[in-house]
């Protein structure tokens, strides 16, 4: 500050040597300082957090493994496929049957399905039957006390039961009078989605039927503060239903079926209870383990306690203190019981093996059935009987060569994290923190809403610079950028309220049925989710691509249209080449705005979770588990620092996805 | 230095009868919903000076608002956990188990269902996952959708402990917030199925089905086989309001009567 500047009048206010601009300058560098600084204070602490997991994790896994969990859940494998054999043989016999005895047995289903539609119409009428009823058994107590206290309170008491009961005969009459009313507009196509094709079936076969149940609707909403019995037409065709399907149990194919799915019932049995043996070992030992683990802290809780206790209080303390258990069970003996099981598991494996060989047989062709499910239901099945060796064997050889002493390294753990195929926690069998199922949630729900979003985003962006009029411009820019504006939860209101049950209904158009995963199961799914993050998404590309088609230089299109190409021509042959990098950064970066949303996928993706298989699958998401389970999840619990591990991750993708961005367009941007 | 730490004593005192007057009850779903608020309706109304506030967010929340000294009565659908011990033991206080009633778990489906009886192992085969179809118990084709409570709910454990002879949920299930969701979801889904507490299974368009034939009615207490305990926990032996309060709740016969009609069993 020696030299004399011509600008700055230096005689200003200043503090400690300090000036007005120093003080400027360190308050914009402090600021940006204290941002970095929370940044890496965010890293650092969920790192810390994270970090801590895999130990634990590596002991709990450790715990599955020397308990004999994992030992019996490879018998418990072999159970399952069993059952489900048994069980799909069962749904085959069922689907058929159903479809053979005709429709009586969806006439209760339709009734209750046009009910739940007329409940939702008088929404407001039935509030007030639950209100005037409900004012009426709130009081009854204190009526009770009334009716034995004095003159005034038993006047006052009856007064009110008069005006109560009046004002309930009212609240009926609004219900019938709506019910007539609305009945007749309770068709087909207003029922859930789910329904509309039993439901045509059902009217052809019998087309007074929805005449009938209408009537129907009306009788038992008219008498609905008295009684509310369930309609005679109804349960006479529920009974005619068995009646149709009792005489069809005895042709051939389903005596037959029976048969088959009594024997395959029995070939489990003596097999079931020896995995129920093997568990409940297995759970004892993992219990002792976790109570001797657990011990550690409840010392250091009795030890934390003891001084701020009361002195009768410490004497208790004292005594719990002594009856800790201070030594871990042998692991080795108690395997010893499981590695002595091998023999009889080979003995009733292969009784139950070669019984079941002797049943497969049996069974009915699938030219047999008639009905779609039933056949795409044997189809399976088939699959399941030709794998049904080999799945055996594998699980068999398992058993054999499972070590209680192998303990599982840091590797693995890693591994078993980042592919496991199950996060459960809370667990009353074994808790296992596995990422895949949630992975492949948000990145299944994020391609989804990419493939909706880049043709939208990235034509609209052609479109408004390229084609469109100034005027235009004006109008659509703004209002793309406003899409943005809108709070994520408004959105996800937006998709439990209408998109998930128009894309339901949409699942259920016959003509669309090839698709894969059509008809969806419920409105829950990532397909829902997708959607709305694809319009969540569509401004953040939108203005990127924009901006990337807006920097090619305009000597490029004058270039292009003087040498007599259209203007279609420029842009697909130099325009779109051209902007490409900053195109494919836009999209990279929605990405990256999609896989870290929260909010939507909490309320519309499902929660299940599972790896998914089809696009209309419901499915928990990473942002979503963190949601979800970080209130419940206890401090310093394997669950709390999985949770922190999960955040880590998706802090890890956003970073790679956004680096990645700026190498696209620093590699292949600056060329013009 | 004395002077202070009796001023502090005082204060604390002071503290202590003013928040004698406002009762904060925080805990289960299925306690805090209907039984709970009707409980002090009533108190109020017999004339006992006191202010109520309830939260019901889940059973877990009961001991953590506990622990923190936000509430004085914690509502619970299961009885506490060793690790919820430990944590009190740490802070050198100690827990006060009431029982509050008894509950019956009612498991629901679409009233366009045609089940009106499941077996025991039945429902543990659906809600375990080895069931999937229900053509599978008798009913018409369709896949079974699960619904179940979260992991704060103390509904959660004990069906796992009672229906689901401690087997894991299946991967499909699909988990609720609170009691009256699991009855939406039902509600709307023809193929659904799921638990609630007694009290909540009676709305118009679900049905509770029967268990081996035993329906969950007050009467069937003994043989009904998902019953369980509801509680009522204290630090230490309960006080002042909160102990006149929670001897009424739990002896008089208006209480019991209110706790009847709500759904639930009383212990006297």
């Amino acid at each position: 500050m020696s030299k004399e500047h011509p600008f700055i009048n230096k005689k200003q206010f200043s503090f400690l040597g300090l000036g007005k601009q120093d003080a400027i300058k360190f308050l914009f560098g402090g600021n940006a300082l204290i941002s970095i600084i929370a940044l890496i204070l965010i890293t650092l602490f969920l790192a810390k957090e994270s970090i801590y997991f895999f130990p634990d994790y590596q002991s709990n896994l450790n715990i599955y493994r020397k308990s004999g969990k994992e030992f019996a859940d490879y018998a418990e494998n072999q159970l399952k496929y069993q059952k489900e054999i048994k069980s799909l043989v069962t749904q085959v016999k069922q689907y058929e049957l159903f479809h053979q005895a005709g429709v009586d047995a969806y006439i209760p289903e339709l009734f209750s399905t046009m009910k739940t539609v007329a409940i939702e119409k008088m929404t407001s009428e039935l509030l007030a039957v639950k209100i005037a009823k409900n004012r009426i058994t709130s009081k009854e107590i204190i009526w009770d006390i009334w009716s034995e206290g004095s003159p005034e309170e038993q006047a006052q008491m009856k007064a009110q039961k008069a005006e109560f009961s009046q004002n309930l005969i009212k609240t009926q009459e609004a219900l019938t009078a709506k019910i007539n009313k609305i009945a007749p507009s309770i068709k087909i196509s207003t029922l859930s989605p789910q329904f509309q094709k039993k439901a045509y079936e059902v009217q052809r076969q019998e087309p007074s039927a929805i005449k009938t149940l209408q009537e129907a609707l009306i009788s038992y909403f008219s008498n609905y503060t008295v009684s509310t019995k369930t309609p005679d037409f109804i349960t006479q065709s529920s009974r005619s239903g068995v009646e149709k399907r009792t005489v069809l149990l005895q042709t051939p194919l389903f005596s037959n079926l029976s048969q088959v799915e009594k024997e395959l019932t029995e070939t489990y049995l003596p097999f079931n209870a020896f995995v129920e043996k093997l568990r409940d070992h297995a759970l004892l030992v993992s219990i002792r383990a976790e109570s001797f683990l657990s011990a550690a802290d409840r010392k250091k809780a009795i030890e934390e306690g003891i001084p701020e206790a009361s002195p009768e209080k410490k004497k208790k303390l004292l005594i719990d203190l002594k009856r800790l258990i201070t030594e871990d069970q042998d692991y080795g003996q108690q395997a010893e019981v499981l590695y002595a099981t091998l023999p009889e598991h080979q003995e009733l494996l292969s009784k139950m093996t070669s019984s079941s060989h002797a049943i497969f047989p049996k069974l009915p062709n699938i030219n047999e059935f008639e009905n779609k499910g039933a056949r795409r239901i044997h189809k399976k099945l088939t699959k399941l009987l030709k794998d049904y060796d080999a799945f055996m064997a594998q699980q068999r050889s398992n058993m054999e060569s499972w070590r209680h002493d192998q303990t599982i390294g840091f590797l693995k753990t890693l591994g078993g994290f980042v592919f496991g195929q199950k996060w459960i926690s809370n667990s009353s069998w074994h808790n296992f923190f596995g990422l895949a199922p949630l992975f492949g949630g948000s990145l299944f729900i994020t391609l989804i809403a990419i493939t909706i979003a880049t043709p939208f985003a990235v034509g609209g962006a052609i479109y408004v610079n390229r084609i469109a009029s100034k005027a235009e411009q004006n109008f659509i820019k703004p209002i793309i950028e406003f899409i943005q504006a809108i709070p994520s939860v408004v959105l996800a209101f937006l998709g439990v309220v209408v998109v998930g049950q128009n894309i339901l209904k949409l699942s259920y158009i016959p003509w669309l049925e090839w698709l894969p995963g059509f008809p969806a199961s419920g409105e829950q799914m990532m397909l829902t989710a997708g959607v709305l993050l694809a319009f969540m998404a569509i401004p953040t590309m939108f203005t990127l691509a924009e901006d990337a088609i807006n920097n090619v230089p305009k000597s490029y299109t004058e270039a292009s249209l003087s040498l007599g190409a259209t203007r279609l021509q420029t842009i697909f042959n130099v325009i779109i080449p051209s902007s490409l990098s900053g195109v494919v950064a836009a999209i990279l970066l929605g990405f990256g705005r999609i896989i870290g949303e929260t909010m939507v996928v909490l309320l519309v993706a499902g929660g299940t979770i599972d790896w998914p298989t089809t696009w209309t699958d419901p499915v928990h998401t990473m942002t979503g588990i963190i949601a979800q389970s970080t209130g419940e999840a206890a401090p310093g619990s394997i669950q709390y620092r999985a949770l922190f591990l999960v955040g880590l991750f998706l802090f890890g993708i956003s970073l790679i996805i956004n680096s990645l961005a700026q190498n696209v367009i620093k590699k292949f941007g600056s060329k013009h | 230095m004395k002077a202070l730490k009796s001023l502090a004593i005082g204060s604390a005192l002071i503290a202590t009868s003013t928040a004698a007057d406002k009762i904060t009850i925080k805990g289960s779903d299925t306690l805090g919903a209907k039984m709970v608020p009707q409980l002090s309706e009533v108190y109020t109304a017999l004339g006992n000076h006191v202010k109520f506030e309830i939260a019901a967010e889940g059973s877990s929340s009961a001991f953590k608002a506990l622990l923190d000294g936000t509430a004085q009565i914690g509502m619970s659908s299961r009885s506490v956990k060793e690790s919820e011990i430990n944590k009190f033991t740490a802070k050198g206080k100690s827990l006060k188990e009431t029982v509050a009633g008894v509950d019956m778990i009612a498991v629901i489906v679409n009233g366009a269902n045609g089940i009106s009886n499941l077996t025991k192992e039945q429902i543990e085969g659906i809600f375990t996952g080895s069931i999937s179809d229900w053509s599978e118990v008798g009913g018409t084709p369709g896949k079974i959708s699960i619904y179940t409570r979260n992991e704060t709910s103390g509904t959660y454990k004990t069906f796992q402990k009672l229906a689901m002879s401690k087997k894991d949920y299946s991967s499909n299930a699909q988990k609720q917030a609170g009691n009256t969701q699991i009855v939406d979801q039902v509600f709307k889904n023809s193929k659904g199925i799921g638990y609630v507490g007694l009290a909540y299974a009676n709305k118009e368009g679900i049905k509770s089905v029967t268990i081996d034939g035993v329906a969950g009615t007050p009467e069937n207490k003994a043989s009904y086989s998902l019953s369980r305990n509801l509680y009522y926990y204290t630090l230490g032996e309960p006080t002042g309001s909160t102990k006149k309060f929670l001897d009424w709740a739990t002896s008089s016969k208006i209480a019991s009567k209110i706790v009847t009609k709500v759904g639930f069993i009383p212990v006297k």
